[in-house]
């Protein structure tokens, strides 16, 4: 028995004629039949059958699990229910424009939460996995980056002893850190390299007014390489570009939004975590050297007044001028009376570290473009 | 409308498909296939959300369902003779296709990390060797993703398709590589409009056959002229010379034997098109993409038609014949197509 006809189009998956055909159940089938000779195209068991929305509020469009390539679509008020009523729902039944605001709402909503997620749990994550990666092989991949710099370096034999001296005060006897380098640079920085290594410039040591300002930043720096900085933020950046790729890549070409520009910011911030933690760490190695933290503060208290007004949230460092008083807190008793961590000889040959080098003085834009 | 004046080497200008039993009456059946897409910004934009939201909580996973999900939206409102195209790949086997990508793109990242290891001085050999390797299987991959893209592309039930038989691209792809290099750029326009032949002249809807025989002389001339007047015009006319190429490679695409693709591109069109994008993207910081992509195929489907006749109860099936491998293949070698 035929009953519940409706109007369709079939195509049966063979050719690309379109057929004009009635469609109606006959027990457990879907009866399909041409409009106008009755011909029966196919006869489908309703439980292989698989409906989902078509092109209007009340079309749908149905398959057979039997014949996949076949297709059947229906356009007639009511059909929606009908299938419904005998067990076939409907998959993709566009939504109302209300119900659609409401559940993009939440969407964006979760996905606020689930970014927030990703955000507070990628960076311990990342040190997870830097952890793994062995310092060795840290270097080995990073033996290009050391050999761009070689040819700057500047420091003296004595500077380098002095220097040598101070790292082992600081790291102890059996630090296995790489030498400390100089690189003839006027803008006074200082980086920890990828694979352990650091590198002062020169215009650091000429800015530093005292020996206990360098061995605050070396201490610093040798927290970096001890706590694995470098590797966390080169995991932690393919980390955020792989989750970045995935979720909006696909819809990034479209977008003006540089997703480079928003993984700076990102990363940025991340930083700021890093150079805290560098801080703190430096701060007990310096007691444990017996160095006094007033160097640290004092370069940071000049770096302070230099970088005038960059946003909080837009600069790698924390605050400089909070960095300053959070190296002092907590000092320990006495610390004030400790002498200078060099001899004045000492200093005079590492802040004069690079006075007679031939080294060629580095071009950054050369480097960088 | 009947064939252009200028369809190319049509056998059989009358428009009737030789020895087909509708070929007595064909000449009064031609008429104009119309495409068209029909889609809402609005409904994109909620596709949208809900990827990035389930991708984000899927650690990633959901993606290849989103993709599937997303080329079905746009697959769906696209339509040819008022009849929607569908897209038929699944979430599952992108998924599993990617997969095997991922895991083949860590051993060859392994390999030089091991070798590095073991003997570093041949580090550099294999790092090279590996890198040849890759750029050898582009065109395979080129080929066999679009491959891809087509069969789980239908009409009416029908599967479009490449033959399997890629020599003749992969051919082209090397050597017109190298002619271009030696020319320095001049043979460009003929190698862009031979890999185009090479594709179009393999791809099937079905049994159905497209042609492509854009003369290589006349493209040349063609994008010259273009590249030049680009140049003397600070870049405007770059619109009128890819709405003119628009129009000569349609003109110059047969479907069948019977029926002829046109292109009503004008430069204004794709110039409102560019600025439409441009600014709409800035001005709105991005948000209004869903919207403009919309219209941009919109305008896209717009300007196509296909002409002459087509006897759809002759379109036979084809075959399915291609993982999903090729298209994650593709992805990782940034070798895809956008969608």
């Amino acid at each position: 028995m035929l009953n519940s006809r409706w109007q369709g189009s079939f195509t049966d998956g063979q050719t690309a004629a379109l057929h004009r055909v009635d469609v109606g159940f006959d027990g457990l089938f879907l009866l399909i039949r041409d409009s106008e000779t009755g011909h029966e195209y196919d006869r489908w068991e309703v439980r292989q059958v698989r409906a989902e929305s078509g092109s209007g509020p009340d079309a749908i469009d149905l398959r057979c699990e039997a014949t996949p390539d076949a297709f059947l679509s229906i356009a007639s008020p009511g059909v929606v229910a009908a299938f419904r009523e005998i067990g076939i729902g409907v998959r993709g039944l566009p939504e109302g424009s209300a119900r659609r605001a409401m559940i993009g709402l939440a969407f964006m909503a979760g996905i606020v939460g689930a970014a927030s997620l990703v955000w507070m749990g990628v960076t311990p994550l990342s040190r997870v996995i830097a952890g793994w990666v062995p310092l060795e092989y840290e270097r080995a991949l990073s033996g290009e980056v050391e050999e761009a710099f070689s040819e700057y370096h500047c420091e003296s034999e004595e500077a380098a002893t002095v220097m040598a001296g101070l790292v082992e005060r600081l790291a102890g006897p059996d630090h296995g850190l790489p030498t400390v380098h100089v690189v003839n640079l006027d803008l006074p920085n200082a980086f920890a390299m990828p694979g352990g290594g650091v590198l002062f410039t020169r215009g650091l040591l000429e800015t530093a007014e005292s020996p206990d300002e360098v061995a605050g930043v070396l201490a610093h720096e040798i927290q970096h390489v001890e706590q694995r900085h470098v590797m966390t933020s080169i995991v932690r950046g393919g980390l955020l570009s792989s989750i970045w790729a995935v979720t909006i890549g696909d819809y990034s070409g479209l977008l003006v939004i540089d997703p480079t520009t928003a993984f700076n910011v990102a990363t940025m911030s991340f930083s700021r975590d890093d150079e805290a933690s560098a801080d703190q760490g430096a701060i007990g190695m310096l007691d444990r050297a017996g160095i006094r933290r007033d160097g640290m503060s004092e370069f940071f208290a000049r770096l302070a007044e230099e970088e005038g007004d960059v946003p909080d949230w837009l600069s790698t460092h924390p605050a400089s001028g909070e960095r300053a008083e959070a190296v002092l807190a907590g000092a320990p008793a006495g610390a004030e009376n400790l002498p200078p961590s060099l001899d004045e000889a000492a200093w005079a040959s590492l802040a004069g570290a690079c006075t007679d080098t031939d080294a060629p003085v580095m071009d950054l834009s050369e480097l960088f473009f | 409308m009947m064939n252009p004046p200028d369809a190319p080497g049509s056998p059989n200008p009358a428009g009737a498909p030789v020895g087909s039993p509708a070929a007595a009456s064909a000449a009064t059946e031609d008429q104009d296939y119309r495409l068209a897409f029909e889609g809402s910004g609005g409904e994109y934009f909620f596709i949208f959300l809900k990827h990035v939201f389930l991708t984000l909580i899927t650690f990633g996973i959901y993606f290849a369902w989103a993709k599937t999900e997303r080329r079905a939206y746009i697959w769906k409102g696209f339509s040819f003779f008022n009849h929607p195209f569908r897209y038929t790949g699944t979430g599952i086997e992108l998924f599993k296709g990617y997969m095997l990508v991922s895991i083949g793109y860590i051993v060859f990242l392994g390999i030089p990390a091991l070798i590095a290891t073991v003997a570093p001085e041949l580090a550099a050999v294999v790092e090279v060797a590996l890198f040849l390797a890759l750029f050898a299987v582009s065109p395979y991959v080129i080929y066999r993703s679009r491959n891809f893209l087509y069969s789980r592309t239908t009409w009416r039930s029908i599967r479009f398709g490449l033959d399997q038989n890629s020599t003749p691209y992969v051919r082209e792809f090397f050597n017109g590589l190298v002619i271009t290099i030696i020319t320095l750029g001049l043979y460009a326009p003929i190698y862009t409009n031979r890999l185009h032949s090479a594709l179009m002249n393999n791809t099937r809807f079905g049994s159905l056959a497209f042609h492509y025989d854009g003369d290589d002389k006349e493209i040349w001339f063609l994008t010259v002229k273009g590249w030049l007047l680009t140049f003397v015009t600070f870049g405007i006319y770059y619109f009128w010379y890819r709405a003119e190429l628009e129009r000569y490679r349609a003109a110059h695409t047969r479907i069948g034997d019977t029926a002829q693709l046109v292109s009503t591109a004008t430069g204004v069109q794709l110039l409102i098109l560019y600025l439409l994008n441009v600014f709409g993207t800035t001005m709105t910081l991005g948000l209004a993409f869903p919207w403009i992509l919309m219209y941009t195929l919109k305008d896209l489907a717009g300007r196509y038609y296909v002409t002459g006749y087509i006897d759809f109860d002759d379109v036979m099936q084809r075959a399915e014949d291609e993982s999903a491998i090729s298209e994650g293949l593709a992805d990782a070698l940034d070798l895809d197509f956008g969608f």
